[in-house]
């Protein structure tokens, strides 16, 4: 099943969030980033919870936008 | 929206490349910048700036993860796809690959690590189970290895510190095999300091380390050394006097032939959470401090071989609001690696007293663990610039002054002959 959310909230950020991070180094387990989805009421994805290492054992690159919409 | 062009290339709608990422990827949006501010998350002015900052009310701030937890992004705001389709692209799709590395091993003499491989060998088509072997150790008089299943053990030598490289193979169920190494560096915890950085010469850019100053700050106000409330000594490192929205660093390069610490104080006095002192190891930000924070040691563990960057930064943010002194200081920055064998440190007098007997003046204290001898300064002024220009050596622990003035004032040094201790307090 393609893995496409509509809104996901970050419920939990680890304080330190990000250091500095060049092309090709390797995250560090302390900027494990966990999260708990929210979104339309009936979405399956709703209420799980999920980490980024938790998703990249699992085969997938983890794209994460800290921005803003336009 | 940002998020929006991710998913018509990547999502369910996606029609870019046939939707051959399916079920390849995985996206968390955080909520706006605004939003974030309003929730009193400072932003990471470092990653905030490395993606370029804000232009024209957009902030492209995102970070890709991808294959073996490595970091993808693109600095600029065009092409984010193309580097979420490289972070997938690079993925393996057959055969057996490295799921994670095994990191520098630093044990003490005498102890035992165990560590699970099962996140390190992976099959890409499912080929399971991976065997596992070890295929050389190249010092096995510090560290020997055995292996039980996908439970690597390491047990350390209880007298021989040392590095030794461990090279393992994984070996799939399609006889696809691939290996990975690592180092183990046994210290002996005991080993003394190799270096000791205190600034009690008044400098910055002088051995023992020499530090570099960097600001964004005009006119140029940095680093510095200072009389103000030293944890140790009579000096620290105190931030410069710096504007809201800059910083000031202060960064050293120290080379470490085996791995080993590196162990400092710190103190803070600023604005609460928002303006505060971090430190950064080999570019990753370790720490943080805010607020008003007593005087605090903290100790890293070096698993680099070879050059490691240390550095301080006093960082101010953008909202008009100082607190405290609008200051943080750094001070007794010791760098240990178990090769060193300076001699030993020297410990500071302490517990000094004084007594008057029949007109002498008898100065005790205790006796500094490797002390050969003690200097004694003397000096009618106690402001007078260190080192005071009088002082006697004595090989005990105690002086007798007959009095040539109505007040002198003290303060004692401990010698080996090769080095000598911080200054004592001073007494009268």
């Amino acid at each position: 099943m393609k893995k496409t959310l509509y809104l996901m909230a970050i419920l939990f950020m680890l304080t330190s969030m990000f250091g500095a991070y060049n092309i090709g180094d390797i995250v560090r387990p302390v900027d494990n980033i966990s999260w708990t989805i929210s979104g339309p009421t009936g979405h399956p994805e709703v209420g799980n919870s999920s980490t980024i290492f938790d998703m990249v054992n699992s085969g997938k690159p983890v794209m994460i936008f800290f921005g803003q919409t336009w | 929206m940002l998020q929006q062009y991710w998913a018509e290339e990547f999502g369910p709608t996606g029609t870019l490349n046939g939707g051959i990422y399916a079920d390849k990827s995985y996206w968390v949006c955080t909520e706006t910048i605004d939003e974030w501010a309003t929730q009193n998350y400072p932003i990471d002015l470092t990653v905030y700036n490395k993606m370029g900052g804000f232009s024209n009310g957009y902030v492209p701030l995102f970070i890709v993860i991808g294959f073996q937890k490595k970091v993808y992004w693109a600095s600029g705001t065009s092409d984010f796809r193309a580097v979420l389709r490289q972070a997938i692209n690079d993925m393996p799709t057959s055969g057996i690959y490295l799921q994670d590395f095994i990191p520098t091993q630093k044990m003490d003499l005498g102890s035992t690590v165990v560590i699970d491989l099962d996140n390190i060998f992976k099959s890409a088509d499912g080929a399971y189970p991976i065997a596992t072997t070890i295929v050389s150790n190249s010092n096995p008089s510090s560290v020997t290895t055995t292996l039980n299943g996908n439970l690597l053990t390491l047990k350390a030598s209880t007298f021989a510190v040392g590095n030794s490289t461990i090279q393992l193979r994984g070996t799939d169920g399609n006889s696809s095999t691939i290996t990975t190494e690592f180092v183990v560096s046994v210290w002996n915890p005991n080993s003394p300091a190799g270096i000791i950085e205190n600034f009690e010469d008044g400098t910055m850019t002088t051995p023992p380390i020499t530090w570099t100053l960097t600001t964004d700050v005009k006119p140029v106000s940095n680093w510095a050394t200072s009389t103000t409330l030293p944890y140790e000594g009579t000096r620290s490192a105190q931030s410069g006097v710096i504007k809201e929205g800059c910083f000031c660093t202060m960064t050293a390069t120290v080379n470490f032939p085996t791995v080993g610490k590196v162990r400092f104080w710190v103190k803070t006095s600023t604005q609460p959470t928002y303006d505060r002192l971090e430190f950064y190891l080999n570019g990753w930000r370790m720490q943080r401090w805010s607020g008003e924070t007593p005087w605090t040691q903290v100790t890293y563990d070096i698993t680099n071989i070879g050059n490691n960057t240390i550095e301080f930064t006093y960082l101010k943010y953008d909202d008009g609001i100082s607190g405290g002194s609008d200051k943080v200081w750094v001070d007794y920055v010791e760098f240990f690696n178990q090769s060193v064998s300076l001699p030993p440190q020297l410990d500071v007098p302490a517990n000094i007293t004084t007594s008057v007997v029949s007109s002498n003046v008898y100065i005790n204290w205790d006796n500094s663990a490797n002390a050969t001898g003690y200097k004694v300064y003397s000096s009618p002024n106690p402001y007078a610039v260190k080192p005071w220009s009088t002082f006697v050596n004595v090989t005990a622990s105690e002086y007798t002054y007959t009095p040539t003035a109505t007040k002198m004032f003290f303060y004692i040094v401990a010698t080996n002959g090769t080095k000598e201790s911080s200054n004592s307090i001073i007494v009268k």
